[in-house]
């Protein structure tokens, strides 16, 4: 098996590296579309008959043999990657031609074959039964994607960004290496399977937290996402856009097999509650700094953190509801914590990939340089509201259906009086991320899209190729499918939720009708807002209509730098949560002694407490052990004699003691 | 009839930690007063006649009439009457005040106990966290003090939960802590305040030598 | 079965377009004045569905289309209010999620709208009413959790249905849905942007929410903005009357006519007598809100639990 995949690895690479330069993106796009091809219909024929299949046996993988298989949960995982993966490389297409007369023929190569490999490697981690081919696969993704960060090596930032990443994903990786081999050890295999017998029989905890540290470092929780908003803006947007849509989730992938195997163990509700509270505390931490940010990359790096913690409340409710025997509860907190994970890849491939837009044609992602891009880039501009609209959870798209059923979890629980306290906890989180996603995004949308331009270059940008244009229909697609249609949304989650608990299947009994009653208010609205509009648009030709210039209320000079900035927008949240993003920055304001004032500069920046520990205790600690090391360090050449001796009898000593040999 | 007392006990702490004027404490002050009066002869109509003469005359005398008078004639007196000095927002007092009352909540559901009425230990406990953090927030001496008389208030009613009978020897412990501190407010604001001019402690520093 | 739900969206609509002449009438009587003709307000929009439009250059088809989509999205909320015990038209598990994500549309909507003006000052409206919708949304949601505790059931038309109580004694039932009942009817104040959170009164930016982001409005577009307000006040007045009643007898006679003139009341002697709160203590009023409804919704579960006060 292993040299049958070196081989593949090579004739791909050497096809990439082969083609020409402007023909690459389509080698890279063949390769990618054939796998997902292959592994889509696959997956979907298993989500028909809900058998799992085998897709691979190999005995001489690496340490020990491995399988690969696919169940309903893989095939819902390798849906959503396939999907996410092709966007991405039809994206890449229209995004990388401006730069590639910049790098070279073999930059482009290798970051065309990182690609390949990355959604390859990918679609192997969603079907490997566990132990060391997944653990192979999931080091190919970090090394695929530590490469895609690389495109742009020229700037520091990037670079540094890129280690930071490397640097956390391989904590990560050490802590799942130690998750399995422990399993290995104990059970003599380190598939997912075996978990459950090593739970059955010890303190499930500490192996569970060890997994989902590891784990939660790939999604992104609380409070390891630092990596994340350092990576995404750093990356080229399509990277963004596969890493935060679809990467992450395979961090997702791995907490829900691990949570999966606690099943009919007292220790059941404990992870349930650890989930949620983990779950609570992204979600917020998450949307509060999005609200924050004044790049348009890192708020909606920040969106993501948010968003992997609401999936989290979903499964934390589902497990819950699992401990309790509360069937309706389980069935709607682990299919909504699936649906979601599904829409969040859709709208935040679809987010990202605006967001791409508007960096090749305006050169800038600052919110303060932005505005007015709507006229200029009418068809961005409405797939990205859009997407918008679907993360803020508004009917009739996708993202209300998903949060619908985690909310239904939620006030099932409270209903039937099982985890109240734990069930309002996560009531009131989640209503508060809600109402602060609709401020963040309107925030993004208006101060971008809306409005007038605020520098000249903006005001002269241009649309995008029609190329750009497909590979961000594909998830636009999806979020009507599921928000307009969402039965069958809800059919294919409830396939995959079986795979995770038997009993979810079961108390799906009661969801079919609210989906149909979900579908019949989201046609009805779209109805009748139309019919509102159809009638106004017919009245008002009837009636005068003027152009005139926006209200100034008297203000005899008004300029388009005094529309409202992101900053502030937000500066009414961010004075009441300033404990959480504090706010550093130079300039001061007018004074109100200052009767004719001059110009001003002010620039003000929100930094990640966690951000600032993660660094300062890191550099704290070297610096201190720096101190220790330089009292050595005395310049004179008969103490550095005496440290040779030294040494010397220290090996002398301990060969003598049998300690080394 | 208990339950809407100890319902409106609990959002005048919640008040409390919101409130911009001094006579809005001192008012808060005057209703608890009331709610306890009631909640007390609601609670006590059992026991002999002496007890129930003396909690009514605790309650009713002390923390209904006589506190919140002197507490409106300092007011009056040294002319304070904002809480703050700045004008920002209280919600970062409102939020340390709901956490406390889910701590308290939290710890009142662990030490599940037959013996003791909850309702009244977990009211207590949340009166007992206010008081404390009314006095380690603000800097302002006068909030101090109310402070204190609001954990008064919540250890009358922690010998409420422990039983039906009112030891006492606590209750005249809480009259003698209640008149102590009072007469050091009057004091420290009649004779003191008006050499020093200092009724906010951060500037009582300038004092020591 | 259809009949009745016609006629609750009729009585819902009716309830609609007779709060605002009653908030005006206590309003002028409370001040000494004998007050505008009661439906001083349906005259006002009929003079604005009668007039043009002037649109400045600097909105796109956004600025002309959200009017459209913010009385869809009210209008479709009212869909899911029974009056009293009668069915309404649209109705599933879950639906007070839908109603306040449909309210959270209209909000997303509107807040667009302004900042496609281009202008400091809806932009200054647009920022407040996103803050203070994302801090009420707790509110909301908190007192929907309180009557699904109590109800054991998550969609209006069953709670108002009235089989379904679990078993607390009748007064601790009758005082928990009555605090509900306040925490929903402070809910109007703030969702209508009334006194103490706005005042609807001055048209002066530095001192208003929702009067600002329609200032560039006119109109059949602003009479449709209206018409929303006034959907959205009677939605979650219709819930609180309901909430009220539903301790005693919920019958849609006694519910629509409470639903008037507990808001008509409230609001105008509240607008009579306090003053609007200054805009940096709003956010503290949201979060009392939010912890009054939080309180009253674990009171509730103390209760159920038998947790007895003796």
């Amino acid at each position: 098996m292993f040299p049958y995949l070196l081989t593949a690895l090579a004739a791909v690479a050497a096809a990439i590296f082969g083609a020409p330069l402007r023909a690459k993106a389509w080698v890279a796009l063949a390769v990618v579309a054939a796998a997902s091809a292959w592994a889509g219909s696959t997956a979907i024929g298993v989500l028909a008959d809900g058998a799992p299949r085998i897709l691979w046996q190999a005995d001489g993988f690496l340490l020990g043999g491995g399988g690969g298989s696919m169940d309903t949960l893989s095939a819902l995982f390798v849906l959503l990657i396939s999907l996410g993966s092709v966007a991405s490389v039809l994206y890449s297409h229209g995004y990388l031609a401006h730069s590639l007369a910049e790098k070279s023929p073999a930059h482009v190569s290798l970051h065309y074959t990182a690609l390949t490999v990355m959604a390859l490697s990918m679609l192997g981690v969603a079907t490997s039964d566990g132990g060391y081919t997944f653990l192979f696969f999931w080091e190919l993704m970090t090394i695929a994607s530590f490469l895609l960060i690389l495109y742009d090596a020229e700037r520091r930032e990037t670079v540094r960004a890129a280690l930071a990443y490397l640097i956390m994903m391989h904590i990560g990786f050490v802590l799942l290496v130690a998750g399995f081999a422990t399993l290995d050890r104990a059970c003599g295999s380190a598939d997912f399977a075996a978990l459950a017998g090593y739970f059955a029989g010890r303190n499930p905890l500490p192996l569970f937290l060890v997994f989902l540290l590891g784990f939660g470092m790939k999604a992104g929780l609380f409070p390891m996402h630092v990596w994340l908003p350092q990576a995404h803006p750093a990356a080229p947007s399509h990277v963004s856009a596969l890493m935060s849509g679809v990467m992450i989730k395979t961090g997702i992938y791995g907490i829900l097999r691990v949570t999966a195997q606690l099943a009919d163990l007292p220790a059941l509700r404990t992870a349930g509650l650890i989930l949620l509270g983990c779950g609570i505390a992204t979600g917020l931490w998450g949307i509060l700094l999005a609200s924050a940010q004044n790049d348009i990359k890192r708020l909606l790096a920040y969106s993501s953190i948010e968003n992997v913690g609401v999936i989290l409340i979903g499964a934390g409710v589902g497990t819950l509801g699992l401990a309790a025997g509360n069937d309706t509860v389980a069935a709607c907190g682990l299919c909504g914590a699936l649906l979601h994970t599904f829409n969040h890849s859709l709208f935040k491939s679809l987010l990202f990939f605006g967001a791409g837009n508007v960096l090749t044609q305006t050169r800038t992602l600052s919110l303060d340089a932005l505005g007015g891009l709507g006229k200029h880039m009418p068809v961005s501009a409405l797939l990205f509201l859009a997407g918008a609209a679907a993360i803020c959870a508004l009917p009739p798209l996708n993202g209300f259906v998903s949060e619908l059923l985690i909310y239904l979890g939620l006030l099932d629980g409270i209903a039937a009086g099982s985890g109240v306290p734990a069930a309002a906890a996560g009531l009131a989180a989640l209503a508060l991320i809600g109402g602060l996603a609709v401020l963040t995004f309107t925030k993004l949308y208006g101060t971008v899209f809306l409005g007038a331009p605020r520098t000249h270059e903006v005001a002269e940008s241009t649309e995008v190729d029609r190329v750009r244009i497909a590979a961000m229909a594909l998830p636009l697609a999806g979020i009507l499918l599921v928000g307009l249609f969402p039965q069958a949304a809800l059919d294919l989650v409830v396939r995959a939720a079986g795979a995770l608990a038997p009993e979810a299947a079961r108390g799906t009994a009661s969801l079919p009708p609210v989906m149909t009653a979900v579908c019949r208010t989201a046609w009805l609205l779209i109805a009748v807002t139309g019919l509102l509009y159809a009638v106004k648009s017919r009245a008002q030709r009837r009636r005068i209509r003027r152009t005139g210039p926006t209200w100034g209320c008297g203000f005899t000079a008004p300029n388009v730098r005094m529309q409202y900035t992101g900053e502030s927008f937000a500066e009414g949240l961010q004075s009441v949560a300033a404990s959480v993003a504090p706010r550093s920055g130079e300039g001061r304001a007018v004074d109100k002694s200052e009767l004719f004032p001059a110009a001003h500069n002010f620039d003000a920046e929100h930094k990640d407490r966690i951000d600032a520990l993660f660094a300062a205790w890191w550099v704290e600690m070297l610096r201190r052990i720096n101190r220790q090391m330089m009292r050595l360090r005395t310049g004179k050449v008969n103490h550095y004699v005496l440290f040779a001796l030294l040494f010397l009898v220290t090996v002398f000593l301990l060969s003598v003691f049998n300690l080394i040999r | 009839m208990i339950l809407p007392l100890v319902i409106l006990y609990v959002v005048t702490l919640v008040y409390l930690s919101i409130t911009e004027r001094f006579r809005t404490y001192a008012s808060i002050i005057g209703l608890q007063g009331w709610i306890l009066f009631g909640v007390a002869l609601l609670r006590l109509h059992r026991i002999d006649l002496p007890e129930l003469l003396f909690i009514s005359v605790e309650t009713l005398l002390f923390k209904t009439l006589l506190v919140p008078a002197l507490l409106f004639a300092v007011i009056r007196r040294t002319h304070i009457h904002r809480v703050r000095t700045s004008g920002s927002s209280q919600f970062n007092a409102l939020l340390l005040s709901v956490g406390a009352a889910a701590a308290a909540i939290t710890l009142t559901a662990a030490m599940a106990d037959g013996n003791i009425d909850r309702v009244f230990f977990g009211v207590a406990l949340y009166a007992v966290l206010s008081g404390l953090i009314l006095i380690v927030v603000r800097s302002r001496i006068f909030s101090h003090m109310v402070g204190f008389l609001v954990i008064e208030n919540g250890v009358f009613l922690f010998s409420m939960a422990v039983g039906t009978e009112m030891p006492f020897l606590i209750n005249v412990a809480i009259l003698l802590d209640i008149m102590i501190s009072v007469l050091m407010l009057g004091i420290f604001f009649m004779r003191i305040g008006n050499k020093l001019h200092a009724d906010d402690a951060d500037s009582l520093t300038n004092v020591k030598d | 079965m259809m009949t009745t739900s016609l006629l609750n969206t009729l009585l819902a609509c009716g309830v609609a377009l007779a709060i605002p002449g009653l908030i005006n009438r206590v309003r002028a009587r409370l001040a000494g004045r004998k007050g505008i003709r009661f439906a001083q307000h349906l005259y006002d929009v009929r003079l604005l569905l009668r007039k043009g439009a002037v649109y400045s250059p600097t909105v796109s088809a956004l600025f002309r289309a959200a009017p459209a989509v913010y009385l869809g999205a009210a209008f479709t909320a009212l869909l899911f209010i029974p009056v009293g015990d009668l069915a309404p038209l649209l109705s599933f598990d879950g639906d007070l999620i839908c109603f306040a994500y449909l309210l959270a549309l209209g909000r997303f909507a509107l807040i667009l709208a302004a900042l496609d003006t281009g202008s400091s000052f809806e932009g200054m409206g647009a920022s407040r009413e996103a803050l203070y919708g994302a801090l009420a949304e707790p509110a909301l949601l908190f007192a929907g959790a309180t009557l699904a505790l109590v109800c054991g059931c998550t969609s209006f038309a069953d709670l108002t249905a009235g089989a379904l109580f679990v078993s607390m004694s009748g007064m601790h039932t009758a005082v928990v849905l009555l605090l509900t009942a306040y925490v929903l009817l402070k809910l109007v104040f703030v969702e209508s942007g009334r006194v103490p959170v706005d005042d609807p009164r001055t048209h002066l930016e530095l001192t208003m929410i929702h009067e600002v982001m329609c200032l560039d409005y006119c109109g059949i577009d602003l009479a449709m903005i209206k018409i929303a307000g006034w959907f959205k006040t009677a939605a979650l007045a219709l819930l609180a009357a309901d909430t009220a009643l539903m301790a005693f007898d919920c019958r849609w006679w006694t519910a629509a006519p409470l639903a008037v003139l507990l808001t008509g009341a409230a609001v105008g002697v509240v607008e009579s007598t306090r003053a609007r709160n200054k805009l940096v203590r709003n956010t503290t009023f949201l979060l009392t809100l939010a912890a009054l409804a939080a309180l009253v919704f674990f009171t509730g579960y103390l209760l159920q639990s038998d947790i007895e006060i003796r």
